[in-house]
Order: structure tokens, then sequence, then C-alpha cells
């Protein structure tokens, strides 16, 4: 139950940051809904099921659009083991935490793309922080307070199944 | 002193004489002294005016020289000028043979069979300019085979599945295709730039010699294994010199617009 609906969700947002989600860039950057929802799932579920959420969002990702696979997967599985730390500290109902942590999730994403730019010899560190890690972080941090509103809404609604299906049996 | 008495003596009556023949001349208008002086002064003004006429040549030959001399110079400089027209129209008959090379390509080029395509998603991330279309192996699209739109070049397909295949596009940070300057034939490396994707614009390497100017056709070159020669690419935007004096970059505009890409054209490659 709760993988089938987090896979469809996660396939869900793929498909649309590719394709309608393109209409929301602003200057040609676009904010990156696979961590907002990563990092939500796993200050919800803890770090076991965020980690398995950035393995699934990260193949998906590196498998459609990268051109090898294992970049993304790992940045984004370190991103959900590491926000899963916080889960049994701090109340759900909370607004500063997901949100310092989808800040420095998105920052820690971005620094690892910058760095395979390193590798190939570009090196214009305060041109891809003005144009593109900046924007991208505000961006993103902006739409993560309604992302984890849903997320949360989200997995009430499978808890509290889980809790009947409990309930039966 | 008895000498010169006579030689006063002399004196006066020469002197009387001339006074006499002065008057004389000048009653009767008679040019006498003109005349007598004239008579001595006739063979000296002829033998310079011989002298005169001979050595005359030699200067006119001086003067001559100097003429032709600057005659030749206007000649020099006309020529000149014809030599550059000739040159510029030798680049004309380049550039006509070029277009006309470029034709025969693209009609070459019809001749691979072409598949349409849809472009079903685009890259979400800000870093890289990768996208899908909606046809893959089973419509024999394999890899490396060569994406068009509106004429112009798109890139080429990474990797393709049974259903869809993944496209990198030149402006992509990691592509690089081998393009050439239709007017002067240099041929360079162009490749996606991080700093002017989001202008939409991508980066030609180029020699330094290169005489290259803003308005220049780009098309692929015949040194690409993966992409057929005389594709259009775009066209030279700006041109920066580099930094270490031995290349020059071209900012080249697309003719392709990436950023509203939807239907484009896969040439099957012959290879597979």
């Amino acid at each position: 139950m709760r993988i089938s609906i987090i896979g469809i969700l996660l396939l869900i947002i793929h498909a649309m940051s590719a394709t309608l989600f393109q209409n929301l860039r602003i200057g040609e950057i676009s904010p990156n809904f696979m961590i907002m929802i990563i990092v939500s799932f796993a200050l919800l579920r803890g770090s076991k099921e965020g980690s398995l959420i950035g393995l699934a969002a990260g193949f998906l990702n590196d498998i459609v659009f990268g051109m090898g696979i294992g970049s993304t997967v790992f940045v984004y599985t370190l991103i959900g083991y590491v926000c899963g730390k916080f889960n049994k500290n701090f109340y759900r109902e909370n607004f500063i935490i997901p949100f310092v942590c989808t800040l420095f999730s998105s920052l820690f994403y971005s620094v690892a793309c910058m760095f395979g730019f390193f590798l190939r010899g570009k090196v214009n560190f305060i041109f891809f922080f003005k144009t593109i890690i900046i924007p991208e972080l505000i961006y993103t941090i902006t739409l993560s307070l309604v992302i984890y509103q849903l997320t949360y809404l989200i997995n009430e609604k499978i808890e509290n199944t889980e809790k009947k299906t409990r309930n039966i049996f | 002193m008895k000498l010169n008495k006579e030689f006063k003596k002399i004196g006066v009556v020469a002197g009387v004489v001339f006074l006499i023949v002065m008057i004389v001349g000048k009653r009767y208008d008679i040019p006498v002294i003109s005349t007598g002086v004239n008579f001595i002064l006739y063979p000296v003004e002829k033998s310079i005016l011989f002298m005169g006429s001979q050595t005359g040549k030699m200067t006119l030959y001086f003067k001559d020289t100097q003429r032709l001399l600057e005659e030749n110079e206007l000649l020099k400089q006309e020529n000149e000028k014809l030599v550059y027209e000739n040159t510029i129209l030798a680049e004309y008959k380049n550039e006509n043979n070029s277009l006309k090379n470029i034709l025969d390509m693209r009609q070459r080029y019809m001749e691979y069979q072409g598949v349409g395509a849809n472009v079903i998603g685009k890259e979400s991330g800000n870093w890289y300019k990768i996208f899908n279309i909606d046809k893959g192996t089973g419509q024999d699209i394999y890899e490396n085979s060569v994406i068009l739109a509106n004429g112009g070049l798109v890139g080429r397909v990474l990797e393709s599945t049974v259903i869809t295949s993944k496209i990198l596009s030149i402006i992509d940070d990691r592509s690089s295709v081998s393009a050439k300057v239709v007017r002067t034939g240099d041929t360079g490396i162009l490749r996606g730039d991080i700093e002017l994707v989001n202008r939409g614009l991508c980066r030609l390497e180029i020699d330094i010699e290169s005489e290259i100017v803003k308005g220049d056709q780009v098309i692929t070159s015949h040194l690409s294994s993966i992409y057929p020669p005389g594709i259009p690419i775009g066209t030279v935007e700006e041109i920066v010199q580099g930094k270490n004096g031995l290349t020059q970059y071209a900012y080249i505009r697309p003719i392709v617009d990436f950023k509203h890409l939807e239907q484009i054209l896969v040439i099957k490659s012959n290879t597979n």
C-alpha cells in the first residue's frame, strides 16, 4: 500500500517536472520537486524509508535523463538518509525543520552537480552560485512549504489506513 | 707715357664715334648696338640653345621617368584593387560552390530516411539539456542517430530504448560537434557551454587566424563520424578572443529554438 502510493507519487512528480512544470521555470530556473518529496518523507518516516525513496528517485532521474547511473542516486540517497535522522527529534507540525533540511539538501545537490562541472574544467564558481544555485535554492525552499503540507496530508491518510488494516488483523 | 697719350687719343675718338653712332641710331631708330651685340651673341645663344636642346632631352627623360613612375603607381593601385575584387569574386565562387554543395548534401540528406518524432520530456534540472522523444529502437532509431528540427541540427541520440530515446542537444555542456564556417572554410569544435546555455547560445572554438565575422554561417564539418557533413547549425553572434592568444571563440546562435522544441526529425544512421 505505502510502497505503491509513494511509487506512483514519485512517478507522477517525475513526469510532471519533465513536462508540465517546465512552464514553471522563472529565468530558466526550475525548482527541484524531487528533493522536496524526499526530504518531506524522510522527515516524516525515518532514515530507512527516506533513503529508499531517495534511491528510487535517483534511479528514476539517472535512467531517464542521466548519462550514467550513480551520481544522482548517491546524492538523493544520502539526502534521504541524513534527513531521516531528524525524524525522532521534531514535531511534525513544525515548519522550520523541513524548511532548513530542504535548504541544505538543495545546496548539497547543487554543489554535487557543480562538482561534476569542476571535473570538466569549468570552475566559474561565482557564476554557478549567482545564476543557478541561489535562484534554484530560493525557488525550492519557497515551494517546499507547500509540498511539505501535501506530503504531511498524504502520510496521514496512509498511516490511518495502515492503522485500520492493523486493527482488522 | 707715350702709350698713355695714344690711349687717351684712341679712347676719346672711340668715345666720340660711339656717341655719334648712338645718337644716329637713336635718331633714325637703327638698332646699331643691339645688332652688333646680336652678331656677337647669336653664335653663343645658338650654341647655348643647341646645348639646351640636347640637354633638354635629358631633362625631359628625367621628367618622363617621374611621370611614368607616377602612372605606374596609379596602375599598381588599380591592379591591387582589381586583385582584391578578383579575390572577392573568387570567394563568391567558393561560397557559391560550397552553397551548391550544401544544397547537394541536403538533397542527399533527404535520401536518408527521416522519422518525425515529438519531444515528450525535458530535463527537470538546471544543469544539463537532455530531452526525451517518443520513438526508439522500435522505429529503427539507434544510438548516435542525428536529430534535426527546422532544418537545423539539434543533437544526437544518446541511448534508445524500445519506445523512447534520450537526446543530447548541442547546447548541453557535455556535447561537442565538429563544425565548419562556410565562408572561410575553417573547422572548429562547437561545444555547449553552461554559461551560455540560458541565452540559447553555444561556443565555437576556432583558430585565431580565422577571419570569422558576425553573421557567418556554421555547418557540420566533414570530420565527424556521427554527424553527416553540411547540416546547418547556426550563425555567428559574437566573437571573443581566447585568453591564450591561440584560439578565438565565436558564440553561435543555433537555428533551432531549444526552448520551444516540439517536433523533431530523426535521421537514421547508416552504420546500424
